[in-house]
């Protein structure tokens, strides 16, 4: 019985075979017997990109779950071999921006001694599989998609016919009623429900992306037994294998295949594919669900006089308006009685969105310690959750979160954007992202009013790979090139959940300067528009449509 | 690490003497001769035609481009539709994709340095899938 998975000997055998496999790999390239073309997909589906100023390491976390122990090595490693901070992704890895490569497979060699790697976090291959960071504890939940998607890692890990795929692979696992796992927008979206008798189904859905053709998943599958999961996603891949394309990287994803050929016909492939392999040795027995499922039990809770935990919570709240503020906003409600989920936002003002530092993770380690079971998780809003705190406890980790600059209450409004990095450090951004993310944050930190604008997801692309996710924000910024100029094109009304949308432009671009005063204008139009203050952004937006935001910024036509 | 049992023995193995060289087409048209080596482009489309071809002696597949992923998908559904002969990956092949290519059901390479090199490269002991040689995937072993 474990809370999170446990490497076995068949495991820890494979992460250091892989490290054993990735030192030969680089001597061989240092010694000159690999060209760079060659070494390119080696390193990447180790996770190494070589960007702008330096290589880059994506090192995993399978499905945001990270353990104390691991967030510790992760600090070490940081402070041995790069700047001494991290960076938390948007599909919940986490990212070192200095490393040297001559250095990487050391690297990956201290990661293997703490259960983690960063085999396939890049490279046209499968990648992390990502889910809900509430998996386990959101009252919502239908079924737990951890076990699920630690089936799913196991299964994508070096598999050995789909590791050159025509593109990168991502795949998405919810599990609860809301999408926390943005599955319509991912090249496979898995969801978990229960059918009429208590059994788990599985809904397919595929060809879901960002990027630069932004499309919504189809329903390929409804009503899957779960003793299939591995089959079915073994047709879509080998059907995506032989037939994406692979004359043009941007028409490579399989979203184009599923275009190219309609929801309906791409389904008969699939299905046909399945119906030659259904059955076969990677069919999952309800004996090897239920193992991976004791991998993930619940911690072990106290046994708690909820009432009192909640008067508790709530003359904390009383006495301090600040901390009341930051439960309502940070804090959410869970399975156990008396405890709470804590969202720890990595989006203080003046820091760059989704980085932490090796101080600030060794701390978070320790709170995870002494209040959440020793365990936390990245989140694919940049942030950090800790699943299981007492809400008795709240106040005191809360205090602690102060001296650590962790403690912003900003938990789904506005400061708390999701960013890529942008012309910082990507080559391949057409603009810088983080100025825009910290200009926006100053703005929004000085409203008055910032946190009465309800829930606003705001994300930032630097450039129409929209690795900042903007085409789902309810407001998306992109960064373009204009003849050498970076500008800034916003678009509106994107929904990365259960009414999946994706967004639409606002109009001409503007330059770096006017965002600000752009994204303001739309604001305040909002408040003007809403007919409560129960009305979201989101909400008002489906109701009014883009119309009046747009003469709001450009004027009436 | 332990050198895995089933590696090596069929490393670019060649017979002496080797069964005539067929393009698709020119095998379909001399009447589907058994005693065929087939080459096949990693990129040919074969949409529901691998049981056809699972009678030759020897199929050869040319990758393109060792990026190009197609090679290791032909070889499994080849294998799935009974094919038991010789399957040889030749092209564009990093010897560090041996493993997965055997793993896929090749049996060889064709290019003798490319298996040289291979030969010599750190290997994997175990695999979490059920493949084309390992009928079983690993989470078998936790059914007791």
């Amino acid at each position: 019985m474990d809370a999170m998975y446990q490497y076995d000997e068949l495991d820890q055998n494979l992460v250091e075979e892989r490290v054993a496999q990735f030192r030969e790999q680089t001597e061989r390239y240092l010694r000159g017997e690999l060209s760079d073309a060659q070494f390119l997909p080696l390193r990447l589906q180790n996770g190494l990109y070589v960007q702008r100023l330096a290589p880059m390491l994506r090192i995993a976390i399978p499905y945001g779950l990270i353990s104390s122990t691991q967030l510790r090595a992760i600090a070490e490693i940081s402070r041995r071999y790069d700047k001494g901070y991290g960076h938390v992704s948007t599909r919940q890895n986490i990212q070192l921006n200095w490393p040297r490569l001559e250095d990487v497979p050391d690297i990956l060699a201290d990661l293997a001694r703490v259960q983690m790697h960063a085999i396939q976090t890049s490279g046209n291959c499968v990648r992390n599989t990502t889910t809900d960071p509430f998996a386990g504890v959101a009252r919502d939940e239908w079924v737990d998609p951890r076990p699920y998607c630690e089936i799913i890692r196991q299964w994508s890990t070096l598999h050995p016919e789909f590791a050159f795929l025509p593109r990168k692979f991502k795949i998405a696992v919810n599990g609860a009623k809301n999408d926390r796992a943005a599955i319509h927008f991912h090249d496979i979206g898995v969801q978990l429900y229960r059918d009429g008798h208590g059994e788990v189904r599985l809904r397919f859905l595929a060809g879901g992306g960002l990027g630069r053709t932004p499309m919504v998943g189809s329903v390929v599958r409804e009503g899957l037994a779960a003793a299939h999961l591995l089959t079915y996603l073994e047709a879509i891949l080998r059907v995506y294998n032989l037939r994406g394309r692979r004359d043009n990287k941007y028409k490579a994803r399989i979203k184009i295949l599923v275009k190219a050929l309609g929801a309906d016909a791409f389904r008969d492939a699939v299905d046909a594919e399945w119906e030659r392999i259904r059955g076969g040795p990677n069919t999952l027995s309800a004996a090897a669900i239920a193992a991976f499922g004791r991998h993930f039990s619940a911690p072990p809770y106290a046994e708690l006089d909820a009432p009192a935990e909640a008067r508790f919570l709530a003359e904390g709240g009383a006495r301090d308006p600040l901390f009341a503020a930051w439960v309502k906003r940070n804090t959410q409600g869970h399975k156990q009685p008396g405890y709470r989920a804590v969202t720890i936002t990595l989006k203080t003002t003046g820091q760059v969105p989704g980085d932490i530092s090796a101080a600030q993770m060794d701390a978070l380690a320790e709170l995870a310690d002494t209040y959440a079971f020793g365990e936390l998780r990245t989140t694919h809003e940049q942030n950090i959750v800790l699943a299981d705190v007492r809400e008795s406890e709240l106040q005191s980790l809360w205090q602690a979160l102060q001296p650590l600059g962790l403690s912003a209450s900003n938990a789904g409004r506005i400061t708390d954007l999701i960013c890529c990095p942008g012309g910082d450090f990507c080559s391949l951004a057409n603009a810088k992202s983080i100025p825009v993310a910290q200009a926006l944050q100053e703005r929004f930190e000085a409203l008055d009013y910032q946190f009465d604008l309800g829930p606003i997801e705001l994300n930032i692309s630097g450039c129409m790979n929209a690795c900042g996710h903007h085409h789902v924000g309810h407001i998306g910024i992109l960064g373009v090139d204009k003849k050498g100029q970076e500008f800034y094109q916003v678009c509106l009304g994107g929904s990365q959940a259960g009414n999946a949308r994706v967004a639409q432009i606002l109009g001409p671009s503007c330059s770096r300067a006017d965002v600000p005063d752009v994204i303001e204008t739309l604001l305040k139009r909002y408040l003007e528009l809403r007919d409560s203050e129960q009305e979201t952004f989101s909400a008002v937006f489906e109701r009014t449509g883009i119309q009046p935001f747009k003469e709001a910024v450009y004027g009436r036509a | 690490m332990d050198a895995p049992e089933r590696d090596e023995g069929n490393l670019a193995q060649r017979s002496a003497i080797s069964p005539p060289e067929y393009a698709l087409e020119a095998w379909h048209a001399a009447g589907r001769p058994a005693r065929a080596a087939l080459n096949l482009p990693g990129d040919a489309d074969l949409a529901d035609h691998y049981a056809d071809l699972v009678t030759v002696a020897r199929i050869v597949i040319e990758f393109p481009a060792f990026m190009d992923g197609r090679g290791f998908s032909h070889a499994r559904k080849l294998r799935e539709a009974g094919f038991r002969g010789e399957l040889i990956a030749a092209g564009d092949i990093l010897p560090d994709q041996w493993q997965f290519l055997q793993r896929c059901g090749f049996s060889g390479l064709k290019d003798h340095e490319i298996a040289d090199t291979a030969s010599t490269l750190p290997k994997f002991s175990a695999a979490y899938q059920a493949d084309t040689p390992v009928e079983e995937a690993s989470f078998r072993r936790w059914q007791v």
